[in-house]
């Protein structure tokens, strides 16, 4: 995936969900789904999604990547994911 | 909240049924835990457990201990004032809740007592695994700091007990330093006392702090002291190992504090320590280390970790976080606290003499 550079932004969303669903043992998960609000990523969760989101996207995450507006949702997840692979 | 769990104070009916879902985090014992619970929530100088939370089941359900996050107190000083700050610590859930908000719920509890009391900030300076999670619910990255790493190899055991080191004179400094298992008040109160603040928030350490330190029932402490030849105290060390570990288990070691008027006395206290310290590994942070003490460690073969800025790659580095309570007003003195830049970590070397 890391070196898919030219990675639709419809498939980034898609790897984000599935990737979610993963974590969160779930089969399917709304676009809208709020993640702060359900509680559903315990801290290792999140680490996981750091984690899986840094190698198979080929990106790097810092602390300051971690805003309600960049990981509220699946939605938004992918929008960030996709934002950040055009900064390079 | 689900409306099957309740949250509630914690108080000294709860404190077996503490004991035994900590268990695996403590590993004391029954005992062992007890004595723990008693140290760290209610001989702490600074506050008592009227901070930690517990979830429990419903009634119908048992009242069932789900889990625990637990609040204690340090002092800290600034400019001649002093300010109590609550630390979260001692977290723990049930294995069946912990994919679910029940954290989130307990320290959601925690931060509105706190709001409610006045107090404008609560202290995290655990794992790292959670920094994500917790930048998440809007808690704030104080920073992630450096830290050394001395590896010994595992058949390093000719090394004496720590109570048959004798004492050595420094090289840098020529200070008589003597190993002890126990703390020398006198001493340690003394250099604290002389070290000059710089006007950052730094550990308010006396006899109080000391003495409730030296008690942690699940610690071991080794300490060092170092004198002049007129038997001044010039400066001390702390070694600190799991005190349900052995001098040759796994566990590292943490130099967790290090005081000294001088750089030369500083890097001698460090060098000893790293001698004659038992464990396989010795761990130390670097942040404010004087550039003596980094050369000396540099000497005897320690690597040092810098943080990256990724939470996946500084997980095993000291780091704060803060989380604002939203209380008002904050003092002055304190209005600095979510920058590294406000912090003084230069006698203090290693993650709260755990």
């Amino acid at each position: 995936m890391k070196d898919g550079l030219a990675l639709t932004e419809s498939a980034v969303r898609d790897h984000v969900h599935t990737l979610l669903c993963d974590l969160l043992l779930r089969d399917s998960l709304p676009a809208d789904h709020d993640l702060r609000e359900s509680g559903a990523l315990n801290s290792v969760m999140f680490l996981e999604l750091f984690v899986r989101l840094e190698t198979e996207f080929g990106i790097q995450l810092t602390g300051a990547d971690v805003t309600q507006d960049n990981f509220r949702t699946a939605e938004s997840i992918a929008r960030f994911v996709c934002a950040k692979r055009a900064d390079g | 909240m689900g409306a099957e769990l309740t949250l509630t104070d914690c108080t000294p009916a709860d404190h077996a049924e503490i004991c035994a879902l900590q268990e695996g985090l403590w590993a004391g014992g029954p005992a062992g835990n007890q004595a723990y619970l008693e140290w760290k929530y209610h001989a702490n100088p600074y506050l008592d457990e009227r901070y930690t939370v517990l979830a429990r089941s419903a009634p119908a359900d048992g009242s069932q201990l789900l889990g625990m996050v637990g609040v204690f107190g340090s002092s800290w000083e600034r400019n001649g004032r002093r300010f109590t700050l609550p630390c979260l610590t001692d977290t723990i859930i049930t294995s069946e809740h912990r994919n679910s908000p029940l954290f989130h719920e307990m320290v959601d509890e925690v931060l509105a007592r706190l709001r409610r009391d006045g107090i404008p900030w609560l202290l995290d300076f655990g794992d790292q695994g959670t920094v994500p999670a917790m930048l998440f619910r809007g808690w704030r990255q104080v920073g992630v700091w450096g830290q050394s790493v001395l590896t010994r190899p595992a058949d390093a055991w000719h090394r004496k007990p720590w109570d048959e080191v004798p004492a050595t004179r420094g090289a840098r400094s020529g200070a008589l330093l003597t190993p002890s298992r126990t703390p020398d008040l006198d001493a340690m109160t003394e250099v604290v006392r002389d070290v000059p603040a710089d006007g950052r928030l730094r550990v308010a350490r006396d006899r109080a702090y000391f003495h409730w330190r030296a008690a942690h029932p699940l610690a071991t402490y080794y300490y060092l002291v170092a004198r002049s030849e007129t038997g001044r105290a010039e400066g001390y060390l702390v070694g600190h190992r799991s005190g349900v570990d052995t001098d040759q288990g796994p566990t590292p070691t943490t130099v967790v504090e290090c005081e000294a008027r001088t750089p030369e006395i500083h890097a001698d206290l460090i060098r000893l320590a790293h001698e004659a310290l038992p464990g396989t590994r010795v761990l130390m942070w670097t942040r404010d280390l004087t550039e003596a003490a980094a050369a000396v460690l540099a000497d005897m073969g320690a690597a040092f970790i810098e943080p990256t800025g990724r939470p996946t790659q500084d997980r095993p580095l000291p780091s704060l976080l803060i989380r604002d309570t939203g209380a008002r007003p904050v003092s002055a003195a304190l209005a600095d606290v979510d920058g590294l830049d406000a912090w003084d970590f230069r006698g203090v070397s290693g993650r709260g003499w755990r």
